[in-house]
């Protein structure tokens, strides 16, 4: 019994928790002694409830399953004619070899993987992998999509609610968020974008940024770089003077001369 | 044509590749049939072998590659650039067992062999370029269909998929394992099964 407590963090799911349980009872699969394996199943499942409820809810469905095919052991089905009685453990059992079955491959893939990380292909392949060097200096350029999904975590993490104070909305355009990233860019050379993200609060502050930053990187005024991909990413200044300021509360399409145009605010 | 042996001039074309290249491409790129490459191929690894190279060309993603033999990995790790730490979690393995064997598949079918959810294994495998969607079941709800790539084929260094072990020799070893009276027609369908999917890998 003793033996969950050191595992309880261990089993990912209910088949790896059964054929934990079939191994530790010397349990002869095709023979199944479902009050045993039940009963267990059962304990440990309460016992991981005290830790974690929602962990244990992976594990219900199995538990279920469990008490209902013990349940049928127990009771005699009604004798049809000519049919055979069907053994209620069967589904499980086919399940609990595929399973393993499935465990077994992907160790000997595992090999296979090895065996292949020890050969070396010609050249390199310049996609995904990149070692960052000591100084720390990005090497692979970022896309706009590691953007976005840096962002999108952002945005969950402000979407959560927060105690309650006052939250002061703070009204905020664009232009005047890109005029501040420039000016952030004006003394370090680059900035990490967590960073910018928590200059303010809230949703729309992290929306009007990221407007911001895409439209200085369109405007070729931006780097967005990443030392090794999935890393933190960094806002780079790449050009020496930023873009002139073009009229008005939007950024307007390059090309607007914004002559007699609209009001500057 | 000039003097140059078919060989030499297969050699040459692989030479210039990264990827694994077909043997259509090569016949293609050489001026050869394609059995001229298939011929060419075990000739220079015959030659590579008596000369004692660090290299040969192995068969990998249906196609040809120029690869160094596993003996010079410590010597070869620190110059190439992929970093080996990015192996597969055994979450993802398991993975990608299944869907190797039984694609197309569903997440959901996924989830039913491996009792576990699986939508970021699936995210990350998928951001591995291992798996990609082929597309959809023709059920209720049209859900996704997943399968491997030829990344996948390269990764794990397979010729194609029928070099995945078979299904039915596991089977054997399961047996062996647990001999009781127990339910031999349990015992029986799955290795249909079995056969099937070796079948079906073929």
């Amino acid at each position: 019994m003793e033996d969950y407590q050191v595992r309880l963090e261990f089993f990912e799911g209910p088949m790896d928790l059964l054929v934990y349980l079939i191994h530790k009872n010397e349990i002869d699969i095709y023979d199944i002694p479902i009050a045993l394996i039940a009963d267990q199943y059962l304990d440990y499942v309460t016992r991981i409830e005290t830790l974690n409820l929602e962990k244990a809810g992976d594990f219900l469905l199995m538990a279920a399953t469990l008490l209902q095919i013990k349940s049928r052991m127990l009771l005699p089905g009604p004798e049809i004619e000519g049919e055979e009685f069907a053994d209620p453990r069967t589904e499980l059992v086919e399940k609990i070899l595929e399973y393993m079955q499935f465990k077994e491959i992907a160790e000997k893939m595992r090999c296979l993987e090895d065996l292949s990380g020890s050969q070396a292909e010609r050249g390199f392949s310049e996609v995904e992998f990149y070692r960052a060097q000591e100084d720390g200096e990005p090497q692979v350029e970022a896309t706009v999509n590691e953007l976005i999904l840096a962002f999108s975590r952002l945005l969950t993490q402000a979407s959560r609610p927060e105690p309650v104070h006052r939250v002061l909305r703070e009204r905020i355009s664009t232009a005047s968020r890109v005029r501040q990233i420039r000016e952030i860019l004006s003394r370090k050379r680059r900035v990490l974008f967590s960073d910018l993200a928590a200059g303010g609060t809230g949703r729309l502050f992290l929306v009007v940024t990221l407007v911001a930053l895409l439209e200085m990187a369109k405007g070729g005024e931006i780097k967005v770089e990443q030392n090794d991909p999935f890393t933190e990413i960094w806002i780079a200044r790449a050009r020496l003077k930023p873009v002139e300021e073009k009229a008005g509360e939007e950024i307007e399409e390059e090309g607007f001369s914004g002559e007699g145009g609209k009001e500057k605010k | 044509m000039s003097g140059f042996t078919k060989e030499v001039i297969v050699e040459a074309v692989l030479f210039a590749s990264v990827e694994p290249v077909p043997a259509r491409k090569i016949a293609l790129a050489a001026g050869c049939s394609e059995e001229d490459v298939q011929a060419a191929v075990v000739s220079l690894n015959e030659a590579y072998e008596k000369q004692g190279r660090s290299f040969r060309i192995n068969r990998i993603a249906e196609g040809f590659q120029f690869r160094t033999l596993p003996e010079f990995a410590d010597y070869v790790r620190g110059l190439s650039r992929q970093i080996a730490a990015s192996r597969i979690s055994a979450a993802g393995l398991e993975t990608l067992a299944i869907i190797a064997y039984r694609q197309p598949i569903t997440r959901t079918e996924i989830e039913k062999i491996r009792g576990v959810n699986v939508s970021g294994v699936l995210k990350s495998l998928i951001e591995k370029k291992l798996i990609t969607i082929t597309g959809r079941a023709q059920v209720l709800g049209r859900p996704l269909l997943y399968g491997t790539t030829r990344e996948f084929l390269r990764y794990f260094g397979l010729a194609d998929l029928s070099l995945l072990p078979k299904e039915s020799e596991l089977q054997v070893i399961l047996a062996g394992e647990n001999e009781g009276s127990g339910q031999a027609g349990a015992q029986k369908r799955t290795q249909d099964q079995g056969e099937e999917e070796q079948q079906a890998l073929m």
